[in-house]
């Protein structure tokens, strides 16, 4: 019987595998374009070697822009540590859900944490028991994606007409990513008040926008029962 | 912007990634239940910031088409339904509204 279980376990392990890089593979695509514009962007600002280094070291798309933005407008090393502490907050938040699920030795999980990025994130929580081995596959698919497309951006490849398009994909990744994470209607009233919360606050707080998707996934998840 | 500096902004986002996975104590499961609650919410929060003009209000109309052909096809939970009703919302809106 124990045979069995650990034949299954085998002849199911391509086919997860399979299924995972499928999932994993229409983000790739899109961490891919971002990659090329950031690779593009940057080598006006940075040596080439320093900028396809910032992403293999970095690997942030949204901080890396942010960062970028910076160094164009002449920020000092304060204003960009300072923004990579805000912008990274949110990585505490998706290292403490991911935690219960990861069962490893501590070596393991810090190997694990170095992939941890929104998109995979996401995917490794809707893959519920899998979700290990789905944030290492998405991860590094995810990894070699942006440093490829970093390395396209530094050589001069173009992606011209994409950029208002890769703009736009950000809340519809986002949107997603709530769905495929959510399920059932007590998910979806959260997820709805989350994002009015959201809008309003940015609008009236622009101050605290960055902190905005944190606090309001916190608070409307308070209310509720025990873990099951 | 220097090779020192890269490699401190590094470490910074590697510390924030693994913060949680390697020094979270076991948590009792009525935090367990909360952190669970969290991730559509988080999502949902990111998609609304993605979406707004801080202090101004919302933004490009195309995006916002895009977001809302994602949220029609968002109760089938599949990414990929989500991101070609987005990117099809956002295609036909810019054909629609040059």
């Amino acid at each position: 019987m124990a045979r069995c279980a650990y034949d299954a376990a085998l002849l199911d392990e391509p086919v997860e595998l399979r299924s995972t890089l499928l999932s994993a593979a229409p983000l790739a695509l899109a961490i891919g374009v971002f990659g090329v514009i950031f690779g593009a962007a940057a080598s006006v600002a940075l040596d080439p070697l320093m900028t396809i280094g910032m992403s293999a070291l970095v690997f942030s798309g949204s901080l890396q822009f942010a960062l970028l933005g910076l160094v164009t407008s002449g920020a000092g090393p304060i204003a960009l540590i300072a923004t990579a502490v805000a912008l990274n907050a949110r990585h505490i938040v998706l290292g403490a859900v991911l935690r219960p699920r990861f069962k490893g030795t501590f070596l393991v999980r810090a190997l694990q944490s170095a992939v941890i990025l929104d998109e995979s994130f996401g995917l490794a929580v809707a893959s519920g028991s899998r979700a290990p081995t789905v944030l290492v596959t998405s991860g590094v698919l995810f990894y070699v994606a942006w440093i490829g497309g970093t390395m396209l951006g530094v050589l001069g490849a173009s992606v011209a007409g994409l950029e208002s398009l890769a703009s736009a994909i950000f809340p519809v990744l986002f949107i997603g990513l709530a769905a495929v994470t959510g399920r059932g209607r007590d998910a979806a009233v959260r997820a709805a008040i989350a994002a009015v919360a959201v809008i309003v606050l940015s609008i009236l707080v622009p101050s605290a926008y960055t902190f905005m998707p944190i606090v309001a996934a916190i608070v409307v998840a308070l209310p509720g029962g025990r873990a099951r | 912007m220097t090779w020192e500096l890269v490699l401190l902004l590094a470490a910074i986002t590697y510390v924030s990634r693994a913060a949680a996975m390697l020094l979270l104590p076991p948590l009792p499961d009525r935090v367990r239940a909360v952190l669970d609650r969290m991730p559509p919410a988080l999502f949902a929060g990111l998609a609304a910031q993605a979406v707004v003009v801080p202090g101004a209000g919302l933004g490009d109309s195309a995006t916002i088409a895009g977001a809302i052909g994602a949220l029609l096809v968002a109760p089938r939970r599949s990414l990929l339904a989500c991101l070609i009703a987005g990117v099809v919302a956002y295609a036909g809106w810019r054909l629609l509204f040059p």
